[in-house]
């Protein structure tokens, strides 16, 4: 009974971290992503996609919660926020074009 | 865990946690839509209504006979409607503090008007809790929490149709209040998702640097610059010629526009052979506000540039302008004062809920959960009421007069915090006394105003001043509310209306 | 332009009332029929449609949008607050709140 309390409470305290910092993360590396990807001219794109930055955290958020596992919500977080920013920074001086 | 059953959990915690913050910015947002009829309430000097008679060059000259700092950047405004007054600001090279002054209309000359906080205070305080670029983020992750429980709540929410507008006061507590914090929550939902998500849109910049960042290198300035379509030139670091006048500039503005008002006048970098005037227009009858800035040469007169506004800008100035609600005259800004306490009463209900279930079980925190409800639902608007007291009985000749006025407005908040921790275990008692306070603050009010300024109700109605006159009707009517619920709250501490209710259910 | 707005919709807001079985009861005697819930939900979006058409037309698109959403929460609040302290005002409240609108028309 007290390991799956306390296991509960490490089960909240990573998803609540998740939801905070992977959140802001994820949020981040689709920011990055988008304003590199929108076929739009860069101030728009920087706008824009800086805009759609809200849901996608809050997305997140409902995310970390509705998971059956706290343990598994990290991997798909780090993934998602390691390919996109991957693909905006590798995208080299492409995504300083006007 | 199912969805529905981890999504409560969320929208519990994550809507209680912040719920006495959002209770502040959404109040202080709430007032803040009269910032400037409260203004001019807390300024005696505009009581009369007296327009003013003086231009641009009168401001300017003012400053340059009064500041003799080497300034970054200075800016004007006219006056308006609202604010029937030239203002001035600056903000002295090298330091990032901002100065302002406003000027007397009566006055022929430029004379400034005794200083106050303004109703800009509630502005401020509900952006940033006046706590600068970290209020400004504490605000930004409240938003965020808001729109969680907001999203969450919609998912747990069974009969958002069928249970639309019930409301049964006569149940149990925690029934009641649910029925109340679902409708005030699901009624005015459009306007609390639009409310929290423009409201975090307009600091995006700074919340989301991503995109700046990736997309312009770090060069967040020139983003700036790009996404505006303003002006900008470097010092060239030579001493500056004389300045052409600002209201012949101002005139050729209205020319260019083919008609039209002038809103904020800027000189930048002024004691610079560089700087320039921006003149910026001002429209009130769309949503975002007009992209159309004038740039000349301060010496010369020459016409720089006409602003080339991004099509994203223009987006962005339609959220922001959307949250700021300085469109649609008086009628938007009182339905979004409405639909503001509506904000409130959801998240006091929510609590409330929260309470009634714990209730039941005496759990030790709830006397501080208590105690922290009264600080905040009650401290606020209290500390509210005696910024304006102290705004009329601090005298005009006082030198710090807008900072006094901040400290009246803490140390009420203080008082309350503390006479809520003392008296957490009668809950009931401390909030009729809290709304008897209210009510004796709010009614007396009008009648101090009326004894220290010509600008009292009967003067106000008389001369058709209804701007004036509905902050004293405004504080009437809350001082009349105050003391009817007060009333009905009797000291024996049950509800009057359970009491007369009960005979009426016994007949049936 | 305003209350005439209003006016039409806490119409709008009645009729959805009056469509749900619950409320039915509150508003209206036992004996009472009313017609199918449809035809009631279809007359109310007509009333909240000719409201936003008045808000509109006298305000401009955007802002004309802006009041009507906010005078469409505003009339359900009320109505949802009136059904749970003054059930019986909430009928007579609609000739009252058409009276008014059409006074300040003429005015």
């Amino acid at each position: 009974m007290s390991r799956s309390a306390s296991n509960n409470r490490w089960g909240i305290a990573s998803r609540v971290l998740a939801a905070l910092v992977g959140g802001y993360a994820v949020a981040y590396a689709v920011t990055a992503f988008l304003a590199v990807y929108l076929p739009l001219v860069r101030p728009d794109r920087v706008v824009f996609s800086s805009l759609a930055s809200f849901a996608v955290w809050i997305a997140v958020v409902i995310y970390v919660f509705a998971a059956r596992s706290a343990g598994r919500i990290w991997l798909p977080i780090i993934g998602v926020t390691a390919v996109l920013c991957l693909a905006a920074f590798l995208s080299g001086d492409w995504r300083l074009r006007p | 865990m199912k969805l529905r059953q981890s999504m409560a959990g969320l929208h519990t915690w994550g809507g209680l946690l912040p719920s006495w913050l959002l209770f502040v910015i959404i109040f202080a947002g709430t007032v803040a839509c009269f910032d400037k009829e409260l203004s001019r309430w807390m300024r005696p000097a505009l009581h009369d209504g007296v327009a003013s008679s003086l231009g641009a060059d009168d401001a300017r000259g003012w400053l340059q006979q009064n500041v003799s700092d080497e300034l970054h950047a200075f800016w004007m405004h006219g006056p308006t409607e609202r604010e029937p007054y030239w203002r001035l600001g600056w903000e002295v090279d090298g330091t990032e503090t901002i100065h302002n002054v406003t000027f007397d209309p009566r006055s022929r000359q430029a004379t400034p008007m005794a200083e106050t906080v303004g109703g800009e205070f509630f502005f401020k305080l509900h952006y940033n809790l006046h706590a600068g670029d970290v209020g400004m983020y504490i605000v930004g992750l409240a938003g965020m929490f808001m729109l969680v429980a907001l999203v969450s709540g919609v998912i747990i929410h069974r009969r958002i149709f069928k249970d639309f507008f019930t409301l049964r006061p006569r149940a149990n507590g925690q029934r009641a209040w649910l029925d109340a914090h679902n409708l005030f929550g699901v009624v005015g939902f459009p306007f609390h998702l639009v409310l929290a998500y423009t409201g975090v849109a307009i600091f995006v910049a700074s919340y989301m640097p991503a995109a700046a960042q990736v997309s312009y290198a770090g060069n967040v300035m020139q983003y700036f610059g790009e996404v505006m379509g303003s002006y900008h030139r470097d010092e060239l670091h030579q001493p500056a010629g004389k300045p052409v006048s600002l209201d012949a500039l101002i005139a050729e503005s209205q020319r260019q526009w083919g008609g039209g008002e002038v809103g904020w006048v800027s000189v930048h970098h002024p004691d610079d052979a560089s700087a320039v005037v921006d003149i910026r227009r001002r429209d009130r009858s769309r949503i975002a506000s007009p992209q159309d800035t004038l740039t000349y040469d301060a010496t010369s007169g020459e016409l720089l540039n006409r602003q080339d506004a991004s099509t994203g800008y223009r987006a962005y100035l339609w959220l922001a302008g959307l949250h700021m609600a300085q469109f649609g005259g008086t009628l938007v800004r009182l339905l979004y004062l409405l639909m503001g306490l509506a904000g409130c009463a959801m998240l006091i209900g929510g609590l409330q809920v929260w309470l009634a279930k714990r209730e039941q079980r005496g759990d030790r925190s709830l006397p501080w959960v208590r105690a922290l409800n009264g600080a905040v639902f009650g401290g606020l608007p209290l500390a509210s009421l005696a910024l304006l007291w102290g705004n009329r009985l601090i005298p005009t000749g006082f030198a710090e007069r807008a900072v006094a006025e901040g400290w009246v407005f803490a140390g009420a908040w203080l008082l309350v915090a503390l006479w809520s921790v003392l008296r957490r275990q009668q809950g009931r008692r401390l909030l009729r006394g809290q709304l008897l306070l209210g009510a004796l603050l709010a009614l007396v009010l009008p009648l101090v105003n009326g004894l220290t300024t010509g600008g009292h109700l009967l003067a106000s109605l008389g001369r058709g001043d209804w701007a004036l006159a509905s902050v004293d009707l405004f504080l009437i009517a809350a001082g009349l509310v105050c003391a009817a619920c007060a009333w009905r709250l009797d000291g024996a501490g049950t509800p009057a209306v359970i009491r007369r209710r009960s005979p009426r259910v016994q007949e049936a | 332009m305003l209350l005439s707005a209003f006016a039409l919709s806490y119409l709008g807001m009645m009729l959805l009332c009056l469509g749900m079985n619950r409320h039915r009861s509150e508003l209206l005697r036992a004996d009472r029929r009313v017609p199918a819930a449809l035809i009631l939900r279809s007359l109310a979006a007509v009333c909240f449609g000719i409201a936003l058409w008045l808000c509109i037309t006298s305000q401009g698109g955007e802002i004309g949008a802006v009041i009507w959403l906010c005078l469409v929460m505003l009339a359900g609040v009320l109505l949802a607050l009136l059904l749970a302290w003054r059930a019986r005002w909430v009928l007579p409240l609609m000739p009252l709140l058409a009276a008014g609108a059409a006074l300040s028309g003429l005015w």
